[in-house]
C-alpha cells in the first residue's frame, strides 16, 4: 500500500531555478527508503518539503492518499530526527522525549508510559533526568531518536542523524535505527551523504544529483546497473573505474597497448565509437602473465586486512586505476604486475552525457544501448 | 500500522496566501512593541524636534514660524561657537586617551596570572559608577582647598590652581575626570575582544618565536579591530552627549569654557526657556552624530578585520 | 573632614546623617523600582522583537530592522525636549510610567539577543513546528530558558544604565518623592558642599554600593555578552 507519493516534486526559490526537479516517488508501507547524494545535491531540501518546513514549490505531496502540500508540519503525521539532533539544551532527556506530545491530547501517564518504553529500547533508562549536555554523542543520538519514536507517527524523516557520531557508533547505530524501524513498522526517509549507510539500510533507494533523480531502486540493483557514470562512480568504494575508450567490433582499446576482446558478443556491426567503460575495482584481477589484458604499474598499495587495494596505471600516468583482490597483497610502488579485466562485468557509458550504453552482467545488452551503439 | 489513521482536514490550496498573511501579522505582532516605543519616543520627537528648530518656541510649544531664524542666530551667536570649540576639544581630549588608557589596561591584564582577577574588577569598576557619584568625588579630589590635586601641587611647591573655576583647566579637568569615568566601560569591551582571539594564534606565534610588540601588531590589534572599531564609534557618540559631569562639576562655566553642546541644549530649553535655539542645536548635534557614524561606518568597512 | 590625607577617625555617623539630611530611602527606593522596571520592559520588549527578526519571515522585516538600525543614530540628547513635553502632557512627571516607558524599546538589546538567537539551531524551532508547538510557547518555553545568559547580561546592564541615569530623572522628576538616587546626589552635594563633605561622600558610597556589587557578580557575563552584541 502506498504511503507517501510524490510527484513531478520541483523546488526554486528565486522562481527561476530549479533545485528540485521534477521528482517522482511512491514509497510503501512500513519501507526503509534513503535519499542518497553528495552535498548540495537537495536532498535534505526534498525532507524538508515532505516535512512541511520547506513550501513546495510545484508538484504534489499525498500521504495515504491525500493532497498534503499546503498542510503545516504537525498535521502531516510524521516525527523527525535532525542531524545536529535539535535537543532542547535546558529540558532533560525525559521531557525532551515527551516534547510536543501535549498537543496531541496525550495524557500524562500515557506520556511516560511511552517514554520509558522509548527509553527502555534504546538503552536510555538510567538516564532520563540528564541533560543533553551530560549526554555523549551516541547517547544524543539515541534521545532523538526516541523523541520520534514516542510520537508513534507512522512516518518517520531522518536528515543525516549519524553523521557527527564516529565511525564505528555509525556502524552500529545503522543496524539499530534498521531493526527499530522494523520492529515498529514505520515507514523510514533517511537522507544520507554517505553511500555505505544507503546501501546497508535502504529497502531502496534514490540517487540524487543537482536536484534531479538520478537513480531508483534497491541497493544491489543500483551497485550492479548502474544508470550512469554519476551513480557507478558515487555508489561502491573504492568507486568504479571510469576511463575513456575507443570500442571497435572486435575489442575495447584502454590504451595503446591494452585492447580488451569486445564482450558485446552479437553486436559486430558496432563502429569505433569513443566511449566511458566502467569497472569496479573488484573485477580487475591478478592474472597469469600468459592470460594477462596488460601488466601494469603499481603506484600505491594500501593493505587493509582481509583485501588490499592496488593503484595502478596502464600507459597514461593520469589515468590511475583501482583494483581490489582479496588477501594481502605486497607491492612496491614500480612493480609491473599482470592483471585481467573480468569481462562479464565491464559497463559502457555514453561519453556524451554518461548514461549506461551496455552492461554484460546482465547477460544481454540492454534494448537502448544497442540502439545507440548501431 | 493503521493504514486509516486519520489525519487532520487537509488544508485546501487556497490556504497558502492565508498562511503568509498570519505570518505577516504575527510577525508584526512581536515587533508591535519596539515600533509603538521607538515611534513615539524616538520618531516623533526626532522630527518634533527638526520641525520647532524653524519656531520661536517654549516650553508650550511653538508660537512663531521664523524659517532659519534660529539657525542663523546660533551659528553667529558667540556662545554656540564657544559651546563647539568646548565640544570639539572635550572629544579629542577624552576619546583617543580613554581608549588607549583602556586598550593599555586590558592587554596588561590579558594574561593569566594569578590573582588578576582582582585587577580586572578594579579597571571595570567605574562602569558600575554612576556619572553623578563619580562627579562628586573629583569635584572632591579638585576642591582647591582640601583636594588631593592642589595638596599635591602644594607639596610640590605649586601654586594651588583653582581646577574647575579657571577657564583655562575647566575643560581639561572634566576631560580628566571624563576618562577615569568611561574607562571602565572601554576596558570591559576590549578585554573581551582579547580574550575572543584564538589562543592557538598566539601559541604558533611562540613556536615561530616572534617579539611580543610584533605579535601585538601583526595578531593582536588586527583581531582586536572590530571590538576597536566598536568602542571607537561608541566613545564618540558618548563623548558628544556628556551631561551629567558638567552639570555637577561646573554647569557649563566659567565663561561658558564647558558648555558643551547637550548642556547648552539642556540650558536653553529648561533655563532659557528657548526651546527654537535649543532645536536647533539639537538638529545640528543629530546631523553631526550622524555624520560621525556614517564616517566611521565608511572607514571601518575597509580597515576593520572581521574574523 | 578637615585637610589630612588621612581621617583621624573611623565612625560611622556620616552615614547616619545622610539619610537624616535628605530623604536617601525614598531616592533608593524610586531608583530601585524604576530600574527593575525598566530592565523587565526592555528584556521583553527587545526579546520579542529579536525573536521575530531571527524566527520568522514576513514582509517588511528588513526594512523594520533598517529602522531599529537608525535608532542608534539619533541621540537621545538630541530629542529629549519634545519627549519632555510629550511626558508632560500625558502627565507622567513624577511618576514610574514617565521614568520608564520611554526606556522600553532598546535597539543595542534588541542586537544583543538577535546575536544570541541566531546561534541557537534553527534545527530546534523545526523540530517543534513538527511536534505541533505555537510560536509564542516555542519562544516562552524554548526561546527564554536556552538564552538565560544573554538574558542576564542584558538584564544587568540595563539595570546599571538605568541606575545611573542622571538627565532624564533630573528633567521630569522635581519632588522629593519622585526623585531617584542620582539627583539626591546632586540635590545633596549641593546642599551640604561648604559644611560637610564626609557626609556628602557616605552618600556617594550609598549610591555606588549596588551597581558596583551587581557589577563585580555579573563582570564576566558582561564582558562575554557586551562583545557578543557589539560585533557583529
Amino acid at each position: 500500500m502506498t504511503h507517501v507519493s510524490l510527484t513531478g516534486l520541483k523546488k526554486s526559490y528565486d522562481g527561476k531555478k530549479n533545485v528540485i526537479e521534477q521528482v517522482d516517488l511512491q514509497l510503501q508501507q512500513g519501507e526503509f527508503f534513503v535519499l542518497v547524494g553528495p552535498s548540495g545535491c537537495g536532498k535534505s531540501t526534498i525532507l524538508r518539503m515532505i516535512a512541511g518546513l520547506e513550501p513546495i514549490t510545484d508538484g504534489e505531496l499525498f500521504v495515504n492518499g491525500k493532497r498534503m502540500n499546503d498542510a503545516p508540519p504537525n498535521k502531516r503525521d510524521l516525527s523527525m530526527v535532525f542531524q545536529n539532533y535539535a535537543l532542547y539544551p535546558h529540558l532533560n532527556v525525559e521531557q525532551n522525549i515527551t516534547f510536543g506530545l501535549h498537543t496531541k491530547k496525550i495524557s500524562r501517564e500515557e506520556q511516560r508510559r511511552r517514554c520509558q518504553e522509548a527509553a527502555d529500547m534504546l538503552g536510555l533508562a538510567d538516564y532520563l533526568k540528564r541533560k543533553p549536555r551530560e549526554l555523549s554523542g551516541g547517547q544524543r543520538q539515541r534521545v532523538a531518536l526516541a523523541r520520534a519514536i514516542v510520537t508513534q507517527a507512522p512516518l518517520c524523516l531522518m536528515d543525516e542523524p549519524l553523521s557527527n557520531l564516529d565511525a564505528k557508533l555509525r556502524t552500529r547505530m545503522r543496524s539499530e535505527i534498521r531493526q527499530i524501524q522494523r520492529k515498529l513498522g514505520i515507514t523510514m526517509i533517511y537522507v544520507t551523504h554517505d553511500q555505505t549507510e544507503a546501501m546497508t539500510m535502504a529497502d531502496r533507494m534514490m540517487i540524487l544529483h543537482e536536484g534531479q533523480a538520478m537513480q531508483i531502486g534497491k541497493p544491489l540493483d543500483i551497485y550492479n546497473h548502474p544508470a550512469n557514470t554519476f551513480v557507478a562512480s558515487f555508489i561502491g568504494s573504492p568507486a568504479m573505474n571510469v576511463m575513456e575508450a575507443d570500442v571497435s567490433p572486435s575489442g575495447i582499446v584502454l590504451s595503446p597497448h591494452c585492447t580488451v576482446p569486445n564482450p558485446m558478443k552479437g553486436n559486430v556491426k558496432a563502429a569505433s565509437k569513443n566511449v566511458q567503460v566502467g569497472i569496479r575495482p573488484e573485477h580487475i584481477l591478478f592474472s597469469a602473465p600468459e592470460q594477462a589484458d596488460a601488466v601494469v604499474e603499481v603506484v600505491n598499495t594500501e593493505v587493509l586486512g582481509t583485501e588490499t587495494l592496488i593503484t595502478f596505471i596502464l600507459d597514461n600516468a593520469k589515468e590511475q586505476w583501482i583494483a581490489r583482490w582479496n588477501g594481502q597483497w605486497q607491492f612496491s610502488v614500480g612493480d609491473r604486475i599482470p592483471i585481467r579485466f573480468d569481462s562479464d562485468a565491464i559497463h559502457l557509458f555514453s561519453k556524451e552525457n554518461g548514461r549506461i550504453l551496455w552492461a554484460a552482467n546482465d547477460g544481454q545488452p540492454n534494448q537502448t544501448a544497442r540502439e545507440v551503439l548501431r | 500500522m493503521n493504514d486509516a489513521r486519520d489525519l487532520q482536514p487537509v488544508p485546501s490550496q487556497k490556504s497558502l496566501p492565508k498562511r503568509n498573511l498570519f505570518a505577516f501579522l504575527e510577525g508584526w505582532l512581536y515587533l508591535l512593541p519596539s515600533i509603538i516605543l521607538f515611534g513615539v519616543f524616538v520618531f516623533y520627537p526626532m522630527f518634533r524636534t527638526i520641525y520647532l528648530s524653524f519656531f520661536l518656541a517654549d516650553q508650550m510649544g511653538p508660537f512663531e514660524f521664523v524659517g532659519l531664524e534660529n539657525y542663523q542666530y546660533i551659528l553667529s551667536s558667540d556662545s554656540f561657537q564657544s559651546s563647539v570649540k568646548a565640544t570639539i576639544l572635550f572629544v579629542l581630549y577624552t576619546v583617543p586617551a580613554g581608549i588607549l588608557l583602556a586598550l593599555f589596561l586590558a592587554l596588561l591584564t590579558n594574561e593569566k596570572i594569578k590573582g588578576i582577577g582582582i585587577f580586572r574588577t578594579l579597571f571595570s569598576s567605574t562602569m558600575g559608577m554612576s556619572v553623578a557619584a563619580s562627579s562628586v568625588i573629583w569635584m572632591f579630589m579638585y576642591n582647591p582647598s582640601i583636594g588631593v590635586f592642589s595638596r599635591i601641587a602644594e607639596w610640590l611647591g605649586f601654586p594651588a590652581i583653582q581646577w574647575l573655576q579657571d577657564p583655562d583647566y575647566a575643560l581639561l579637568a572634566v576631560s580628566l575626570s571624563t576618562v577615569w569615568m568611561n574607562a571602565g566601560f572601554a576596558y570591559l569591551i576590549i578585554l573581551g575582544g582579547l580574550q575572543n582571539i584564538d589562543t592557538h594564534l598566539y601559541e604558533n606565534a611562540k613556536v615561530a618565536g616572534v617579539s611580543y610588540l610584533y605579535q601585538l601588531r601583526r595578531i593582536t590589534l588586527p583581531m582586536l579591530s572590530p571590538t576597536l572599531f566598536f568602542i571607537v564609534t561608541v566613545s564618540f557618540i558618548n563623548a558628544f552627549q556628556t551631561f551629567g559631569q558638567i552639570d555637577i562639576l561646573t554647569k557649563g562655566g566659567p565663561v561658558e569654557s564647558t558648555n558643551v553642546i547637550v548642556y547648552s541644549i539642556y540650558k536653553d530649553a529648561f533655563i532659557n526657556n528657548d526651546v527654537g535655539s535649543a532645536s536647533a542645536q539639537a538638529v545640528i548635534l543629530f546631523f553631526c552624530v550622524l555624520l560621525l557614524t556614517a564616517l566611521q561606518f565608511k572607514l571601518g568597512e575597509r580597515k576593520v578585520h572581521y574574523q | 573632614m578637615s585637610g589630612q590625607l588621612l581621617p583621624s577617625s573611623l565612625s560611622l555617623n556620616n552615614y547616619l546623617e545622610v539619610f537624616q539630611k535628605v530623604p536617601l530611602l525614598t531616592y533608593l527606593l524610586n531608583s530601585f523600582v524604576t530600574s527593575a522596571i525598566v530592565m523587565i520592559g526592555q528584556l521583553l520588549v527587545s526579546s520579542l522583537a529579536a525573536f521575530a527578526f531571527v524566527f520568522m519571515k514576513f514582509k517588511g522585516r528588513d526594512f523594520v530592522f533598517f529602522l531599529f538600525i537608525s535608532t542608534m543614530m539619533i541621540p537621545w540628547e538630541a530629542t529629549m525636549v519634545p519627549n519632555f513635553m510629550t511626558i508632560q502632557s500625558l502627565g507622567w512627571t513624577n511618576s514610574y510610567l514617565g521614568l520608564t516607558i520611554p526606556f522600553f524599546a532598546l535597539a543595542f538589546g534588541t542586537f544583543l539577543l538577535r546575536q544570541h538567537f541566531k546561534t541557537i539551531p534553527q534545527e530546534l524551532y523545526e523540530a517543534s513546528q513538527v511536534a505541533g508547538i505555537s510560536r509564542l510557547r516555542f519562544f516562552w518555553n524554548v526561546i527564554l530558558p536556552v538564552s538565560r545568559s544573554s538574558l542576564i547580561t542584558l538584564g544587568i546592564y540595563s539595570f546599571l544604565t538605568n541606575w545611573n541615569m542622571y538627565l532624564w530623572p533630573l528633567l521630569v522628576t522635581n519632588t522629593e518623592s519622585a526623585r531617584t538616587v542620582q539627583i539626591g546626589l546632586k540635590q545633596l552635594q549641593t546642599q551640604e558642599i561648604a559644611s560637610d563633605w564626609g557626609i556628602v561622600m557616605a552618600g556617594v558610597v550609598i549610591v555606588i554600593l549596588p551597581t558596583l556589587l551587581l557589577l563585580f557578580a555579573g563582570q564576566k557575563k558582561l564582558q562575554k555578552g557586551l562583545t557578543q552584541g557589539a560585533i557583529k
